[in-house]
Parts: C-alpha cells; structure tokens; sequence
C-alpha cells in the first residue's frame, strides 16, 4: 500500500526543475552563434552583433515576464526560444540579404507576443463551446481569401498580400483547426456529435486541396485523426479514416500531375536531376557534405538549394552543423513532445488535454513530414521545420500554439497547488 | 576578419556548438523524466486531486462515488463514475462542473431527474438528488475553504527551496520516495 505524503512533501513535489542551467546553455549558444557571424565580414556585422546581445536579453526578459505572470513550464518555453534561435543565427549565416533574419526576428517577437495571447486565452476561457462555430466559419472564410484573392507561389495558392505583406492564412488555421477540434470533441461525445467538427476539418482539407498546399493538407488531416481517436477511442473508424486518407491520395496521384511528379521525383530525383530532382538532390548532397560535425558556420553552401531558408534549412543545418548537431535538434523536439504529452496527461479536462495533444501532434507531424521530406525518406511537401524555418506566417502561428500548450501548463500548475492546499486544509486541526 | 582566422574559429565552434546542443538536451530530457515522475507523484497521493465532490449514493456517505470535474457516469466500464443499477444505462449521462453544481446532460431515453423535473440539461446544486429510475444520487461538493494564500513566489522560485534544504524530515522522505537516476 503506498504511503501518503505528508503536504511537506507535497510542497516540494509542486516544484518543477530549475531552468537556470538550460537558460544559460540557450543564452550561450544566441551570443557565440551571433558572435561568430558578427567576426565573419569586415567590417564587423553590426546586425548579427546586435542580435549577440538582444537574443540572451529577450529570452531571459521573455521567461522572466511568462514564468511570474502565468507559471507556464519554464523549460518548454526554454526550449521553443532555443529551436527559435538555432533558425536566427542559420539564416544569420545563409540568407543573402540580411533583410530576412531581421525580419525573422521580427516576427520571432511578434511570435512571443502570440505566446502570450494563446496562454492569456487558455487561462480565461472557460466556455469554449460558445466560441465552437463562431471561430469555425471564421477559419473556413479566412482559408477561402487565398482562393478568392490570392496569388500562386510555388505551385500553391496559399498566399494573400495585405499591405505589402505576404500572409499564409493555412499556417493559421492550425491553431484554430486544434481549437475547434478540441472544443467539439471534449467530454468524450458520441459519435453524431463528433460529426460537425468532422464535417469543418474535412471543408478545410477540401480549401486546401483547391489550394493545391498538399503539406498543410497532410498536416491538417493527421491532427483531426489522432484526436478523433485521442478523444473517443474509436480504433476502427480512426482506421478507417486513415484508409480513406490513402484512397485519397492514391487517387490525388492519378488525377493530378503534380502530385505524381512530386512522387516521381521523390522516387528518382536522378533521373531529372537538373529540374524536378535538383532541389532535393542538393539537399542530400548538404547533408552528406556536412558529415558529423558540419562544415562549420558560415563555411557551408546552403545557396545551391533551392528555398534553403524555409523549406530546407534542416539540410542547411546539417550541412554547416553537422549531422550529429540535427540528431540533437531532433531530440529536442523529441523532448517537446514527451514534455507537451505530460502537460496533456496532467490536464483536468478534456478541452485542455486535447489542445495540449493537438500542439504536440501538429509539432511532431509537422517536424517528421518536413524533415522526411529533406532526407529523401517520404515525398516532399511544402511545409516549414517548427519555429525554425524562414517565414512570418509560419513562426507566429508555431508561436501562438506554443502559448496554447504552455497555458495548459499553467492550469495544470494552478490545479496542483489547489490539490496542495486542500490536503493542508485537511490537515489542520 | 582574415577568411582562414574565421575558418579556423568556425571549425572550432563547431565542437562548441554540439557540446551546447548535448547539455541542452540531456538536461532537458533529465528534468522531463523528474517533472513527470512528480507530477505523477502528486496525482497519486493528493486523495482529492481532479476531483470536485462526491455522489453519495441513496444518500450516504458510506457509498460515496468521486466526481471528476467532467465525464460520463454509466453502467459501462468506460464511464468516469462507474454505477450499476438496473436503471442505469452504459452511458446514463454526461456532466461537468460548473460553480455551485454539475450540469447534467442525459443520454436519450436515460431516466434523469431533479425535483420532479426531467430536459435536455440539469444544473444539479450542491446538495440536490439526482434520481436515475430508482436510483437516488445526492451531490456533495467539496468545501472551498482556502487557509493559505497562493504563494506564486514559493512555487517557481528558489526561496523555499533554500529554507526546505534545512529540513532533515522532507529530505529523508524525499530521498526515500524520488531516488536520483
């Protein structure tokens, strides 16, 4: 029979690992990286030195205003600004204005910003339900704008400009897809109840087949069956879902050429190697030139790969960091998912454990298609490497689904210590 | 800077920036393994946790079911409180915590009653009874009655941490409970 705490004990088990070990290791590595860039031109890059300076700063002022505001998971969050961080000083180093990691710092801070929004909406909303369809009709209007206005970019027409400024609107409706998704399968509803929030996941993949942004597609499609089944359980119609996925895409790649010379490539990239098989041959050629220990920042020749900075910069990385420094990267979202999966575990309700899921899914899918797609593992889609790749879109959305997780935490923090105190409550005399 | 000053520094860096990558990760991955473990820890040992009241069952607190703050309670084995009666259907109704009581949403053709009454969702208050055909449940929540402040800096900070170090107690039960790996 296990032994009851006492509520010293207790006390001590509501403290989490302290972070200053890690918070150092991730200033370390902003100031060196930063550092190193800054010495590579003459004169001195007045830019990558700033950033040396202002990267350690953000992070600590960033953890410092989260973690005593909202008692999110300090070490989560630690993590999120490190993987930022690793895509600042690798575009510091391959892009070739420095426009672009100006703006991506840019937007790294805007992302912050979103953080916070996504843990402020977490901790006030309590009547999701209410906010189900409205939040729905709002996500499917702003994923038809693209077809309705936008532009075609890269075989996709998954881009809207507003001011000058190119907006993905896919990228956000990750968020609200995990959202909406969360909302209408929370208290493990029955099946006709599932169907609405089905019926809205299924519009969205349809917009974005129209769209022609398979990545988002794929992505999109993963998170809705591994939280269709997180939430009820149902093996056989996840099962069956998964199926009609594959029917779908079987009959995707005999109806549109596109996606067959997407396959074809992926198959044989030599067999067309200066047009549909360039892009990835030169990625496996950057990995292979980088070995275990890379050739060194700033030493590399990311340039040769067409999108290095979005859609290829793992191969970048591993080109200049080398393939034992990607492995690492790997494990660190590895650890994001395992953390991300404990907050979900933790959750007292069924809305926050399947927000909290839908973020680590969405990270872990996201990551595996991206960085198969780099590897020649599975066929290449168009989506960005988590918090790391070029793109304002992309790392504001990642950003605002880090805050929903690290909300989460925070509830589940406030939860522990009304556990804690009604055991001492109990025990007083 | 000279092109092979930097080439040598790049190179250098390069051990620098692995050995970074692999303190950043084994310490996180350690620290994951020990937040889990004590969040787990917690669950297990804090009676109450995840709870909100009970349904004492025909009124009495011998037989008392716990009531997490939101779930299914049914005659199934996957129902969150887990009642059998012949009234009582796999999945008799779905609940969840609301302030002051339980909102109570009965499955089709379920007998669910409060006072008489019967509809599409019930907000049942503390003390009510709920009855399922010839089931009787009265809801008892718990007492929110706080006796110590939320001490935010005690919880993510360091102060505690160095008073607690002084306590012989806390650190032998701790040392018996959570063995370093």
């Amino acid at each position: 029979m296990a032994r009851s705490l006492s509520h010293h004990a207790m006390r001590r088990a509501l403290y989490r690992s302290n972070t200053k070990v890690l918070m150092t290791g991730v200033m370390i590595f902003q100031a060196l990286g930063m550092l190193l860039l800054a010495l590579k031109t003459s004169p001195l890059d007045t830019q990558a030195l700033g950033m040396a300076i202002l990267m350690p700063l953000v992070t600590w002022l960033s953890l410092a205003l989260y973690g005593r505001l909202f008692r999110i998971d300090r070490a989560l969050m630690l993590l999120f600004l490190f993987l930022c961080s690793i895509g600042l000083v690798t575009l510091q180093d391959i892009a070739r204005s420095p426009e672009t990691p100006f703006l991506q710092a840019l937007y790294t801070l805007l992302g912050l910003g979103a953080m916070g929004m996504g843990i402020l909406l977490m901790r006030v909303l309590r009547r999701w339900d209410r906010y189900l369809v409205p939040l729905m009709l709002l996500s499917l209007a702003f994923l038809a704008l693209p077809l309705a206005m936008g532009s075609w970019k890269y075989g996709a027409k998954n881009w809207i400009e507003v001011g000058g400024v190119s907006i993905q609107p896919s990228e956000f409706g990750k968020p609200a897809l995990i959202l909406c998704l969360a909302a209408g399968l929370s208290g493990r509803p029955r099946l006709t109840k599932c169907l609405p929030v089905l019926g809205y996941a299924a519009l969205l993949c349809g917009l974005l087949l129209l769209a022609r942004d398979l990545g988002a597609l794929l992505l999109y499609f993963l998170t809705t069956c591994a939280l269709f089944y997180a939430a009820t359980s149902h093996g056989l119609l996840t099962l069956a879902g998964l199926g009609a996925g594959s029917g779908c895409a079987v009959a995707a790649y005999h109806l549109f050429p596109y996606v067959a010379q997407r396959v074809e490539s992926f198959q044989n990239p030599w067999s067309d190697p200066l047009d549909s098989g360039y892009q990835i041959i030169q990625a496996l050629i950057a990995i292979g030139s980088g070995g275990l220990l890379g050739l060194g920042l700033g030493r590399g020749f990311p340039r040769n790969i067409p999108l290095y900075h979005s859609d290829f910069i793992f191969a970048a990385i591993c080109e200049e960091f080398g393939v034992l420094f990607a492995l690492g990267l790997l494990g660190i979202y590895l650890v994001i998912l395992v953390r991300g999966a404990g907050i979900a575990l933790a959750a007292r309700s069924s809305f926050h454990a399947l927000t909290a899921l839908g973020v680590v899914i969405l990270i872990a899918c996201q990551t595996l298609v991206i960085v198969g797609g780099n590897t020649r593992m599975i066929p290449l889609t168009g989506v960005t490497l988590p918090f790391i790749s070029a793109g304002g879109s992309s790392v504001i959305s990642m950003m605002g689904c880090a805050g929903l997780l690290l909300g989460v935490s925070s509830i589940n923090a406030h939860d522990e210590w009304e556990d804690y105190r009604r055991r001492v409550a109990e025990e007083e005399p | 800077m000279d092109p092979e000053l930097y080439a040598i520094l790049s190179l250098a860096a390069r051990y620098l920036f692995l050995t970074l990558m692999l303190l950043i990760l084994l310490r996180a991955w350690f620290m994951t393994l020990r937040d889990n473990r004590k969040a787990r820890r917690l669950f297990e040992h804090a009676e109450r946790a995840g709870m909100v009241g009970w349904f004492l069952v025909g009124g009495k607190r011998r037989d008392a079911l716990p009531i997490p703050r939101e779930g299914v309670l049914g005659a199934s084995r996957r129902a969150d409180i887990r009642l059998r009666g012949r009234d009582i259907r796999h999945a008799h109704f779905s609940f969840e915590a609301r302030p002051g009581g339980l909102l109570i949403v009965p499955r089709p053709r379920a007998p669910v009653q409060v006072k008489g009454q019967t509809g599409k969702q019930i907000f049942l208050r503390d003390g009510e009874t709920l009855q399922l055909g010839k089931t009787k449940l009265v809801l008892s929540l718990f007492r929110e009655e706080p006796s110590i402040p939320f001490d935010e800096e005690h919880i993510w900070g360091d102060s505690v941490k160095e008073k607690d170090r002084k306590d012989d107690e806390l650190k032998i039960f701790e040392d018996e409970l959570w063995p370093d790996p």
